[in-house]
């Protein structure tokens, strides 16, 4: 019944016409509105040339702007590529020049360093924008059959990447529409609900609150940008908004539930709190059960690269016993392999790597060959797997618990981080001789970030400089917490650099 | 050390390490310099630690920490 990722819009638009679609400090707008606006933004964005095969930046705070700017790109088949405000500018500057950008719309004009844009749209008047958002409502609307995606890829999520730069996640429209048909009937979503958005929009959590709002007509209540790290202001926000599902890493659910008051009204009214992008402490989740009796807890599992693919609706038995919360079984038309060491996906495994296939799994990388080996022929023959790089094992009773990597990749504040990254940005600084970069595990966020370093710089001034250089480069749950000064970096027996002795630098 | 002292020395010499030439002024948003909520609550560990003041969870406000000023005065206040 949708065939493309703006008919959610469009139906939306017909049949809850006069429903608020998004509610923001203060500020609404109908699914009516909604559309109207999109379908004016699109033609405007049209006679710029933006088209289908065309990558966008879309660089937004949460607004109604914001959502506007989201449907008018999706309306002219182009794909649109998330970037945070907060992001340094070299950052943004990279995925930029990686994504071959052209076009920018955003809360503001891009900030200085990145390449000159043919088309600037920005919330805010500044130095070269084309166009203030607000007036696009002028425009002559775009009007006839949405132009599909090149590829049907609609957005491109970027991700830590091991090689040291960051990559595209081709995000597919199929993937959005299978996604949130699959959330709106799991969650029995309805007009009646108010969904919280709390991910920001280039962390695929947001997909859910954004497409299974619009695909139920329900309400969506964009967190306001300021208050997303304080739990006191959050349970504020979930009362006064009558929000009903939440959805947000865990680490912000850990908070919420010991750091801040939850009213009876709250505790009533919130019926599904979802939880997804690292592992959720027991402890944080037994807390949780106990200030939302009645609200439904499941756990949701996916690298960005497949959405999420698992799930695992938290049970009385999971509270009482003291193993991990499980990742739980596939979602709709979605197939799992564990494969051993030598890459074999035997159904007899019962633990290893896991594989992922179906409508979820992303198209691939963007440009990337370099990445490639991580989607292969799937194994039952349809179609392509993603190889996630999770270590998980098969309980007898058939649910998936996820154990660990293969490789390095660490989660911080619910985002992925690849060590290699970060190393390979610190060593360009010319103080640094060699670094290495390791977890340290933390009772509320996962984990904290600790760089071992060595300097041919003193100590004192090394650190805070090198510090400075990462925070100009990488985003901020990306800059080590902690950092180790060495005269070299520890080494095992066969000269490679000991990861373990470096954790437990960080332990001491 | 005053409170404001001891606060730019953790914030900018351990939380968010910045060369001494480049610290800002007492008045400029550390939210948009890399403050988040990882680092929020490390703040706060070290002002109940460090310098023996309890600042409740429900008076927690992005006001009240956005700036070295704005949590010295905070600071101040649960003192008395």
């Amino acid at each position: 019944m949708f065939d493309s990722v703006y008919s959610l819009l469009a139906a939306a638009a017909e049949r809850h016409a006069n429903r608020t679609a998004v509610e923001i400090a203060g500020q609404s707008m109908t699914y009516a509105e909604w559309k109207d606006r999109a379908d004016c933004l699109a033609g405007f964005l049209r006679d710029c040339g933006i088209q289908s095969g065309m990558h966008v930046a879309f660089c937004f705070r949460k607004s109604l702007d914001a959502l506007v700017a989201l449907f008018g790109i999706i309306r002219t088949g182009a794909t649109y590529v998330p970037l945070d405000p907060a992001w340094p500018a070299h950052r943004i500057a990279t995925i930029c020049d990686d994504a071959a950008v052209h076009h920018w719309l955003g809360s503001h004009p891009p900030p200085d360093g990145v390449r000159m844009m043919e088309c600037v749209l920005a919330s805010a008047p500044g130095d070269g924008a084309t166009l203030v958002i607000e007036s696009a409502a002028r425009c002559p609307p775009m009007t006839g059959d949405p132009h599909p995606p090149h590829d049907d890829v609609c957005s491109l999520l970027y991700t830590s990447g091991s090689t040291g730069s960051p990559k595209g996640v081709r995000i597919t429209g199929r993937s959005l529409l299978h996604f949130s048909q699959w959330a709106t009937e799991t969650f029995a979503i309805t007009p009646n609900d108010r969904i919280a958005n709390h991910a920001p929009f280039h962390f695929d959590l947001s997909t859910l609150d954004i497409y299974g709002a619009i695909r139920a007509g329900a309400t969506l209540c964009p967190v306001p940008d300021r208050i997303r790290g304080f739990p006191g202001e959050l349970a504020r926000f979930v009362e006064a908004q009558r929000i009903s599902i939440w959805y947000s890493v865990p680490s912000i659910l850990s908070q919420l539930a010991s750091r801040a008051a939850i009213s009876n009204d709250t505790a009533e009214t919130l019926r599904v709190v979802l939880f997804a992008g690292e592992v959720m402490p027991k402890a944080s989740i037994r807390r949780l059960a106990g200030q939302f009796p009645a609200a439904r807890l499941a756990n949701l599992y996916g690298p960005t690269e497949t959405n999420v693919c698992t799930w695992h609706a938290v049970t009385d038995a999971d509270l009482a016993d003291d193993g991990p919360l499980p990742i739980g079984r596939p979602i709709t038309d979605t197939r799992v392999w564990i494969s051993d060491s030598q890459g074999q996906t035997s159904q007899a495994n019962d633990s290893g790597e896991l594989w992922v296939a179906g409508p979820t799994v992303a198209a691939g990388y963007h440009g990337g060959t370099t990445h490639s080996n991580a989607f292969v022929p799937a194994p039952d023959g349809h179609g392509i797997a993603y190889r996630t790089g999770d270590r998980v094992r098969r309980r007898s009773d058939g649910v998936l618990l996820f154990e660990g990597r293969t490789d390095r990749q660490i989660k911080s504040r619910g985002h992925r981080v690849e060590p290699g990254e970060i190393e390979m940005v610190i060593a360009s600084h010319p103080a640094v001789r060699e670094v290495a970069v390791v977890p340290i595990p933390d009772p509320n966020f996962g984990h904290r970030l600790l760089a071992c370093l060595a300097s041919n710089q003193d100590r004192i001034s090394a650190q805070d400089e090198i510090a400075a250089y990462c925070r100009s480069r990488l985003p901020g749950h990306m800059v080590p917490d902690a950092w180790v000064f060495q005269e070299s970096l520890p080494r095992n027996d066969r000269g490679k650099v000991d990861l373990r002795a470096i954790e437990m630098l960080g332990r001491s | 050390m005053n409170t404001r002292d001891q606060l730019r020395q953790y914030v900018f010499g351990t939380l968010i390490p910045t060369p001494p030439a480049q610290w800002p002024a007492d008045d400029v948003d550390l939210l948009d310099r890399g403050l988040d909520s990882l680092r929020i609550m490390q703040l706060l560990v070290f002002v109940e630690r460090d310098m023996g003041v309890n600042l409740p969870d429900h008076e927690l406000t992005p006001e009240r920490v956005a700036t070295v000023a704005a949590l010295s005065s905070w600071i101040d206040e649960r003192r008395r």
